[in-house]
């Protein structure tokens, strides 16, 4: 072993005693010689063509060598052929407004080629990245240049920041174009200029497979090398292996780490899987909870081959092909993302289960200058497709779509196009965009041909460019001229080859909202253009999954819009969707932070597909599949891939899909194969929170998202979905017998005032909507959009038993004023002047005496509670706890800590004490209020009958009702008048009835709306409430209803079926139209509704509707209308 | 402001009933309860009178170039007085009205056929302008109104008591 100086220990110990770094190994001591650097990153490098067809296969990655300052350092090679790269550390997420600096030392070496350039520029790249619903550009770019010398130089600067919700990144560039000198690094420090010292314990987790790629039974090595805060010579512990995408754990295996010579702790571990899917290793010790850098690995089934068109042959990506117009030299070099390797992309699309690729065949790339066409560098991408039996789907052009100032774009020299066309430019009506329409004949033509020529042997699906509906107001004639061109490319390419696949239209963007209407310009231009494709081409950006931020169905909704437009219906195949909104949480506005998603959106975007009839999705970027983030040297394909690769073997033989309706919220179906022999089910519940599927009893083998077998009776079902193999007649028995238990979508709590029941509902599901739930028999709904959590309905006179209900014990309740009188004869007053609640206490106490501290002594104490009837789940909320003394003194308290709350507070001498009166400010109509008074001897006097940790709970207390007037009058219909409720009104026509009439209701009268003939417009009744503009900013709105033989004589997306509408300035909103997008019809008994306001334009009155829709016969009665404002 | 938007729904009340050229506003400060209308007529509460809406029913609908056969059922919430408004719903437009029969109350004259000692229909308050002689449903007179021309009776009713109101109307030529 070569002995290493002390110094070199000493540095090592040093690091650990210096400020801790925001990056990750700094010190560059955790990787393994020659092997990837930890928390460094190419995101992308730039080869030139010539390189990348003498070494397709190599793999490009910083690297961990010796020679460091001291002990190891990071080598970014000076590859043959490079022309540029982009190394990046971490994400870096930067909260609060700081100083920071970054430093490392730097020097270079010869490149591959053997050539070395003094005094080369790099660059520092230090930015922040977009957060786009804050600001439209970066809100920070700087950086610096750095030219290293041969030997070790430090360089360093400092950065004032602001906090920022995106992640900073920084990134090490090359300040040239050739012969890029090998640059060195070590020491590379990012730390705040105020960071305290604080040992630097971190590990890097090192496979023997760069690639980071395993298949099942093929043993995982790993090296564990720590930075830790010790001396010890072995430090035992475990390696945990758990599942990247739920943690849940797969093994744990023991590690023994040895202190290395370097101080660097270093252990290995061997793992035997069977198992397959996307894990992480993270290292277990007792007292230690160092920092993990990489560690993330797939293992993989062995791919499988599947028949054209099958459902297992419609699963791809959008190929990266190399060609990146914004880098020097596009053409004459190779641009390799994140991935790493030119061979490897499409290698890794194979192993990932990918069967189809999207090629951006860039005319520019075809025919760079007029008249001169070229196969590379366009060829190699479809030679590697071939060679790895991936079918491209040729996406002719690109896109004609470009920007208004066609000059400034040829400047800058970044177009998809060859600059010729620009001559065909033309610039939109709205001057936002410009497009190309180039001419057919003699131009277009010969693209085409010589495309068609080149290629036709091995592309045999072809995409009518990209994009070409984008224009919001495009030129006269675009529709026709789009038309026209799809219709040459149709007749040309089938003649060549005519069992080819032409897709086109390319429609984008969330199609339900779609502004620019391409559809329909098309459809106006000539409906028949549908014969001049073979299937539609399209982008559901921000409506590619069935669930997505709440919203259900927008994926089956926009293929549904999209087919609805063609006169005759086509396929539709999903050529890109980048982003998937997660389902866990949701992603920042940024596109790097957009393409990032799961194994669960991975996998529904393909599901939801199928069942949607989406004939094949190619829809991601290639680095969707990998982990950007903790990276070691090279990125580890992730859960993304793994699922893929699951799903792709598993869908081996299948050949049709259906779905099978088995809950509202699981959403399932079922591929078959084509001998109907063998089938895959598969299903995933579609709310947040989940539910506990029990498979019904079959001959089937249930199995993860990874294809895992999995044993039970019972499993955890979220969006992660289930696969389930078998027979076809098995797999369905087992799917349709299954059983969803949401115990409990809405844990129910109540809480009485006199006749008045305050039910709070907390939502289980995690979905911010309207849930069903029951109090007893009663049907009930719940709205949880405006507090996804908790949501409270009080309901008068309510008798109906509390079946599954957890009631809070009565308590004393006043409605105000009111007088209350002590154990020991002391009386308190309690009243309510507007918004100010006074209480005054009468303390019988000849001779108080005041302690040093308020309780020691003699005071009166008031604890309120202003909210006793939210979180029914929490005694313990330690209310404010209000105090004053016969000498004065008085505070505010909670948990013992004083608040700013500003009362008043008076006191003054009596014959038999003295008497307090506190006059504090509440704006809330219900209060839990709880009165002690304390002698000079110690001794408490309480109300009457009330026990209880005053201070710290709550429940106990007793409640007032502060004398604030319901908002809505006669809610209840307790008064009326030959059979027409007060303060409430309505139209009469033929055909409609109103009656308030008694025992009608719920609890008591009721107010019944009925339609015997139907109108054109809604049957309500209504009543008008006002308040100040904009003091409100929303309004709840809970009734009883019962429907008796209500039906509608056509859908009205929510106009037809029960009407509940509330007005407002300038607007309005039906609630049923508005959230549910189709008619209320449930007739039966009562039910409760609760149903959320939203107000706007600065209202200062609201209309509360309540009746029939348009279209609608039938009765509806309505009791126990309230209205709660926000 | 709110002024404004008073006068902006009573406009836009207003033009909304443009098409419905026939009514007749009740008007009474006991508060008045619709029971029921014949076909195309609707009876809906003056909403610019925010929570005494219930004070002033405004009967509406459209008439037809010949005599037609309208009815409405009213209750009034208490003992008092109806101020009954024959008028139209437009400055510009007329409206003619015969034949008025009211069970449950008393309403003098609804066939205008009795003068008074001015030569106007007994029991009514209306311009000479407003009397018809020409093309009357029944008898020789009927009225013709507008939204500024008007026909009115005080009608005495019991709270409670329903008042059953049947009319011709047809447009003005």
């Amino acid at each position: 072993m070569k002995k290493v100086p002390i110094f070199l220990l000493l540095s090592s110990m040093s690091l650990l005693a210096a400020a801790k770094t925001i990056n990750s190994n700094s010190s560059a001591e955790l990787g393994i010689e020659n092997g990837p650097a930890p928390g460094f990153k190419f995101e992308n490098i730039q080869i030139s063509n010539q390189e990348v067809k003498a070494r397709p296969d190599r793999i490009y990655y910083p690297v961990t060598v010796s020679g460091g300052n001291p002990g190891k350092c990071i080598m970014l090679t000076g590859y043959r052929g490079l022309r540029s790269y982009r190394l990046s550390l971490e994400d870096f997420y930067i909260h609060d407004a700081c100083e920071v600096e970054i430093s490392f030392d730097a020097k270079t070496g010869p490149n591959e080629n053997g050539k070395y350039t003094p005094n080369q520029l790099f660059r520092i790249d230090f930015r922040a990245n977009t957060d786009y619903d804050r600001d439209k550009h970066y809100p920070m770019i700087s950086g610096f240049g750095f030219r290293p010398g041969s030997e070790w130089k430090r360089f360093s600067k400092r950065f004032k920041i602001k906090g920022y919700t995106n992640f900073y990144s920084i990134w090490i560039l090359p300040g040239v174009r050739q012969e890029i000198n090998t640059l060195y690094l070590d020491n590379f420090r990012f730390v705040r200029v105020d960071a305290p010292v604080k040992p630097q314990d971190e590990y890097a987790v090192t496979f023997d497979k760069i690639d980071s790629l395993y298949r099942s039974g093929e043993p995982v090595k790993m090296t564990f090398r720590a930075i830790l805060d010790s001396q010890e010579k072995l430090i035992s512990g475990k390696a945990d292996i758990r599942f990247f995408h739920d943690q849940k754990q797969a093994a744990s295996l023991p590690v023994s780490l040895t202190r290395q010579p370097d101080g660097i702790y270093e252990g290995t571990v061997l793992w035997k899987p069977e198992l397959h899917g996307a894990f992480a290793a993270h290292l277990n010790l007792k007292d230690f909870t160092p920092e993990r850098i990489g560690g993330d690995f797939a293992i993989i089934h062995d791919p499988v081959d599947h028949p054209r068109f099958s459902p297992g042959w419609a699963l791809g990506s959008n190929t990266e092909n190399g060609i990146h117009f914004y880098t020097g030299e596009p053409l004459e070099t190779t641009f390799i993302s994140l991935v790493g390797g030119v061979e490897k992309t499409f290698r890794d699309m194979r192993l990932s289960g990918q069967a189809i690729g999207r090629v951006w065949g860039y005319w520019r790339a075809v025919e760079p200058e007029q008249g001169k066409f070229r196969k590379e560098p366009l060829g190699n991408t479809i030679r590697m497709m071939k060679k790895y039996r991936i079918e491209p789907v040729f996406c002719l052009v690109g896109s004609f779509n470009t920007r208004t100032n066609i000059q400034e774009v040829l400047k800058r020299g970044r177009q998809g196009f060859p600059p010729y066309l620009a001559k065909w430019h033309k610039v939109t009506k709205d001057n936002r965009s410009g497009v190309l329409m180039v001419p057919v004949q003699g131009v277009y033509d010969r693209y085409l041909d010589f495309v068609l020529n080149t290629w036709r042997d091995d592309v045999k699906i072809w995409e009518m460019s990209n994009e070409p509906g984008l224009l919001i107001h495009p030129p006269e004639g675009h529709a026709k001229w789009f038309i026209d061109l799809c219709r040459y490319t149709y007749e040309t390419i089938k003649k060549a080859q005519p069992d080819s696949i032409v897709l086109g239209n390319g429609v984008t963007g969330d199609f339900g909202m779609n502004i620019v209407g391409w559809c329909q310009q098309l459809n106006r231009a000539n409906p028949d253009y549908v014969n001049w494709l073979d299937g539609v081409a399209f982008h559901p950006y921000n409506c590619g999954l069935d669930y997505m931020n709440g919203m259900y169905f927008r994926y089956r909704d926009v293929v549904r819009d999209i087919s609805n437009t063609l006169k005759v219906k086509k396929p539709l195949w999903n050529t890109e969707n980048y982003y998937l909104q997660t389902a866990y949480s949701k992603q920042i506005n940024y596109y790097l932070n957009k393409e990032r998603f799961g194994a669960n959106e991975i996998a529904r975007q393909f599901l939801d597909g199928f069942l949607n009839g989406v004939k094949a999705t190619m829809a991601n970027t290639p680095t969707a599949f990998y982990r950007q983030v903790n990276v070691n040297g090279l990125a580890a394909p992730n859960d993304v891939f793994a699922a893929t690769n699951a799903l792709s073997v598993l869908l081996k033989e299948m050949d049709s899909v259906r779905e099978l309706p088995l809950s509202r919220w699981v959403r399932a179906g079922l591929f078959q194969s084509k001998d109907g022999k063998k089938a895959l089910g598969f299903l995933y519940d579609m709310r947040p929170s989940g539910s506990t599927w029990i498979p019904g009893r079959a001959s089937a083998r249930i199995l993860d998202i990874y294809g895992n077998p999995v044993k039970g009776m019972e499993f955890k079902l979220k969006f992660e979905p289930y696969y389930v193999t078998g027979t076809p007649a098995e797999v369905e028995k087992l799917l349709r017998n299954s059983d969803f238990r949401l115990q409990n979508p809405v844990k129910i709590r109540a809480r009485r005032f006199g006749s008045t029941t305050f039910f709070e509902g907390r939502n289980m599901t995690g979905l911010p909507i309207e849930i069903e739930s029951k109090i007893g028999s009663l049907p009930v709904q719940f709205s949880f959009r405006q507090d996804p959590v908790r949501s409270t309905i009080a309901v008068e006179g309510f008798q109906s038993p509390l079946t599954g209900v957890a009631l809070i014990p009565d308590t004393p309740a006043f409605s105000l004023p009111a007088k209350i009188e002590l154990e020991n004869g002391s009386m308190a007053e309690i009243s309510c002047k507007g918004e100010e609640l006074i209480v005054k206490v009468d303390v019988r106490e000849k001779n108080p005496r005041v302690g040093k501290v308020f309780h020691e002594g003699s005071c009166v104490e008031l604890f309120l509670d202003d909210q006793p009837f939210r979180n029914l789940d929490l005694n313990a909320t330690y209310p404010l706890q209000f105090y004053g003394t016969p000498t004065g003194g008085k505070g505010v308290l909670k948990r013992g800590k004083a608040q700013k709350k500003p009362f008043e507070f008076q006191v003054r001498k009596t014959a038999s004490g003295y008497q307090t009166v506190f006059r504090i400010p509440v704006q809330n109509k219900y209060l839990g209020v709880d009165l002690i008074v304390t002698r000079g001897d110690g001794t408490k006097e309480r109300i009457k009958g009330i026990r209880g940790m005053s201070f710290k709970e709550r429940f106990h207390y007793p409640l007032i009702r502060t004398g604030k007037k319901d908002v809505l009058k006669n809610g209840y219909f307790e008064r009326t008048r030959f059979g027409s409720p007060d303060f409430w009104f309505h139209e009469v026509r033929f055909g409609t009835k109103f009656l308030c009439a008694e025992k009608s209701g719920c609890t008591g009268n009721g107010m019944s709306v009925e339609v015997t003939q139907e109108q054109r417009v809604p049957a309500a009744v209504y009543q008008r409430v006002e308040f100040p503009a904009g003091k409100y900013r929303h309004a709840l709105l809970s009734f009883f209803a019962r429907m008796e033989k209500v039906k509608t004589s056509s859908e009205g997306k929510g106009k037809h079926g029960l009407f509940i509408r509330a007005l407002m300035n300038r607007g309005g909103q039906n609630y049923a139209e508005a959230f549910l997008k189709k008619d209320i019809v449930e007739n039966g008994g009562w039910k409760l509704y609760q149903i959320p306001i939203e107000l706007k334009n600065n209202t200062d009155f609201l209309t509360v509707e309540l009746g029939l829709g348009s279209a609608t016969t039938g009765k509806v009665t309505f009791d126990n209308i309230r209205l709660e404002l926000k | 402001m709110k002024k404004m938007l008073f006068a902006l729904a009573f406009t836009i009340a207003a033009a909304g009933f443009a098409a419905e050229d026939i009514r007749i506003d009740l008007a009474a400060t006991t508060g008045l309860v619709c029971n029921s209308v014949s076909k195309g007529v609707t009876a809906s509460p003056a909403i610019w009178m925010k929570e005494k809406q219930d004070q002033r029913l405004l009967i509406r609908a459209n008439s037809t170039p010949e005599w037609k056969q309208y009815s409405f059922k009213i209750t009034p919430k208490a003992d008092g007085v109806i101020d009954f408004n024959v008028m139209s719903n437009q400055k510009n437009k007329n409206v003619c009205y015969d034949k008025f029969t009211v069970k449950g109350a008393v309403l003098k004259n609804g066939d205008f056929e009795t003068m008074n000692s001015k030569g106007l229909p007994d029991g009514w308050s209306l311009n000479q302008d407003v009397l018809c002689s020409e093309g009357a449903a029944s008898g020789k007179h009927c009225v013709r109104t507008n939204h500024d021309k008007r026909a009115i009776q005080k009608i005495s009713v019991k709270g409670g008591q329903a008042v059953e109101v049947t009319f011709l109307a047809k447009t003005a030529k």
